[in-house]
């Protein structure tokens, strides 16, 4: 299969330090809910590897809306009710380009793979959220690829420039740990 | 004292009704892998604070599960976990009694066709695994259930759904509670296809101890 995503770099992760600042619209980083302590998350980034993508494909058009799954012939303009502008689109999009590449991986013995976005965030929540559904996922049945940017982590490693890459450059992390 | 031969008289508790059954291990608590994927990838599910025995709403009901620590704890004081491998290319029923189904001719099945299996082997397992539990805790054994995917008792008809804790002794998955599950397959010499092309496999647990231990 022809991926659209060039493997830009591939870093063995070492000294990794987090800072999770911007929480509040997402639910995939609130950690400490899910009970998990930045500690250990740290420790499971340690001494795995990063391959980071350029995507070089295209985004092309759209007709279901990602948020309440109308369709329209005219997304940009009915995306606004969600507060969500045309990049946002771009970034679902990429999710599920990305999820293709993250079963390339699956597939290849790397259960433990996840896809992450360099730049971007999040989209699938709906800004800001939905009353009940507040730091939880506002579209449940959403993808399963549902990525956390690096950016928003934090994330820094030895050897790792976020400002090298472009913002639809996604990442995936992987490798186990001998039995 | 934990005892170190198993209790093999338990697998009369566990009769192989459903001929999807594959596979019984017996294996120590302590060889239980964990992960932090386990719980990274719950987050992706869409079941993820919604589900009543998922993360995080089954620390309501469990709250031995909450932290790694604790359930590591929880999970050690039994003596052992037995291992129940479910194993399906399409061709098997997985009603307990096969005569229920046997006016299908069961196909072998591929990848994705193979979801259909799952859902079905899935909604029989549970009430399966509810049987076992019950029958283990009649010969005098302490029992804790776990089972694949999530728990379905209520068949997605969970009364306590808007109300935590569960009320009716349901069951968390091995996944919820943090086991890495492929490793402990890998360890045990366990064949399995992940992601599913020729045949699914379904892993469920029971853990066990003498009663008043
Ligand atoms: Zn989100
Ligand atoms: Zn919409």
């Amino acid at each position: 299969m022809n991926l659209p995503f060039t493997l830009v770099k591939r870093l063995l992760i070492n000294n990794v330090s987090l800072n999770i600042t911007e929480t509040s619209h997402c639910f995939l980083y609130d950690f400490s809910g899910a009970s998990i302590n930045i500690k250990q998350l740290k420790n499971w980034l340690n001494d795995k590897i990063v391959d980071i993508y350029e995507f070089t494909g295209r985004f092309g058009g759209i007709t279901k809306c990602p948020w309440c799954d109308e369709t329209s012939n005219e997304m940009p303009k009915h995306i606004i009710q969600h507060n969500k502008r045309y990049a946002d689109i771009e970034t679902v999009k990429l999710s599920r380009k990305a999820y293709q590449l993250l079963l390339s991986y699956v597939r290849n013995n790397n259960y433990d793979a996840l896809a992450f976005y360099i730049h971007r965030s999040c989209q699938y929540c709906i800004n800001p959220s939905i009353p009940g559904r507040e730091n939880k996922c506002a579209i449940p049945e959403s993808g399963r690829n549902k990525m956390r940017s690096l950016r928003e982590l934090g994330f820094k490693c030895d050897g790792f420039d976020v400002s090298k890459y472009s913002k639809n450059s996604v990442c995936i992390i992987y490798r186990r740990r001998p039995n | 004292m934990t005892k170190s031969l198993p209790p093999l008289h338990t697998l009369s508790c566990i009769k192989p009704q459903t001929n999807s059954l594959s596979l019984i291990h017996f294996i120590k608590p302590k060889v239980i892998p964990f992960d932090l994927i386990a719980r990274l990838k719950c987050f992706q599910c869409g079941l993820y604070a919604r589900a009543l025995l998922c993360p995080p709403y089954v620390w309501q009901t469990y709250s031995q599960f909450k932290t790694y620590e604790s359930t590591i704890d929880f999970v050690s004081s039994f003596d052992w976990a037995i291992l129940l491998i479910w194993k399906n290319d399409g061709t098997k029923s997985w009603k307990p009694d096969p005569k229920e189904l046997s006016h299908i001719t069961f196909k072998r099945k591929f990848g994705k066709q193979l979801k259909g299996t799952e859902v079905g082997m899935s909604k029989e397992i549970i009430h399966l695994m509810r049987q076992y539990r019950n029958n283990l805790e009649k010969k005098g054994f302490e029992c804790f259930g776990l089972v694949n995917g999530h728990c379905d008792f209520c068949a997605g008809k969970c009364p306590n759904r808007d109300h935590p804790p569960c009320k009716r002794n349901g069951m968390p998955s091995l996944e919820a509670i943090g086991i890495d599950l492929y490793r402990l397959l890998e360890k045990l010499k366990i064949d399995y296809e992940y992601p599913v092309i020729n045949y699914l496999t379904l892993v469920t647990m029971l853990l066990i101890k003498e009663k008043g231990k």
